[in-house]
């Protein structure tokens, strides 16, 4: 089997999507934030921190997981 | 010295950088052209993952993560800032139909890309359900809070309701955007995803006309019941 052409111009690879990637979640941990108190959990008892704080942890499990693949990504 | 071959993993590897500013910003509209007929159609599933599912298995993982976030980033901006928390379940289902396609070989069969649609169901809802019970107390406004209701009333208790619910939709709803989104990637032009192993891409463009057909007459329909027959004069 031949293998595909190699494509034409600049490219990317798994390194810069990994990159792109991190500026996503990057990009989510300053609009959850701006948002926080729009949200319906936020209008009670506890405030706005407790859902900050859940979001931000979902938020850091995902850039942990960028962290640790960035370590074996090969291009 | 005879230069060795590019083997096709390294020439899926790298890809055109005009092919991902082209297909990102696609991949999110679809997503979102998705949910809204999904929202406007009352329907119990979310149809706004399609998009994330043709740019993580054409472009690679973190590139449909990112097809994800804008998604939702950006449908902020028609919808509310409702949807942003739930970016994060885009990117779960991203990771998975990516790597599960590029990387593990899911998409050698039929099997096992139905498989990989189920895990990415069971992924998005590990992440989204939380959301759901503690962002939003169990209820987001969408059709499928009806199931959670069903549940609720069942006597299950708010958790065990929401992750049920949410569980039984997604899984019917990445089953559907797996396939679809399958479909359009056998569409794409053969260069754009040469070196991918999927399954059964013979056929997927006749696939392609038949939902295209349905959708396009959903729409005449919908257009028929919402803006031409309130119009029509009585008889």
């Amino acid at each position: 089997m031949s293998s595909p052409e190699p494509p034409q111009g600049r490219t990317v690879g798994p390194r810069e999507g990994l990159g792109a990637g991190i500026i996503a979640l990057g990009v989510l941990a300053i609009a959850i934030p701006s948002v926080v108190d729009q949200l319906p959990a936020a209008q009670g008892d506890a405030g706005p921190a407790a859902t900050l704080y859940g979001m931000m942890v979902l938020v850091g499990v995902f850039v942990i997981v960028a962290g640790v693949l960035s370590l074996f990504i090969k291009d | 010295m005879a230069v060795a071959a590019r083997s096709p993993r390294m020439a899926l590897s790298r890809i055109p950088l005009t092919l991902v500013v082209t297909l990102v910003p696609v991949a999110a509209a679809l997503n979102i052209v998705g949910g809204t007929i999904s929202t406007a159609l009352k329907l119990p599933v979310f149809l706004d993952m399609i998009g994330t599912a043709v740019a993580a298995i054409v472009l690679g993982p973190w590139w449909g993560a990112l097809a994800g976030v804008i998604t939702n980033v950006g449908g902020s901006f028609i919808t509310g800032p409702i949807g942003i928390p739930f970016a994060l379940a885009n990117v779960a289902g991203a990771l998975v139909w990516g790597y599960g396609v590029r990387s593990w070989g899911m998409g050698r069969s039929g099997a096992r890309y139905f498989i990989l649609n189920i895990v990415v169901a069971l992924a998005v809802a590990v992440v989204a359900a939380p959301i759901v019970i503690f962002v939003y107390g169990g209820a987001t406004g969408h059709s499928s809070d009806a199931i959670t209701a069903a549940f609720a009333q069942a006597g299950r208790d708010l958790v065990t309701s929401v992750f049920a619910s949410n569980v039984i939709v997604t899984l019917a709803d990445k089953i559907i955007a797996g396939y679809v989104a399958l479909a359009i990637i056998g569409a794409l032009p053969a260069n754009l995803s040469a070196g991918l192993v999927l399954p059964g891409q013979q056929g997927m463009k006749r696939m392609l006309g038949v939902v295209g057909g349905l959708v396009i007459g959903v729409a005449f329909l919908l257009v028929y019941m919402l803006i031409l027959a309130p119009a029509a004069p009585a008889a």
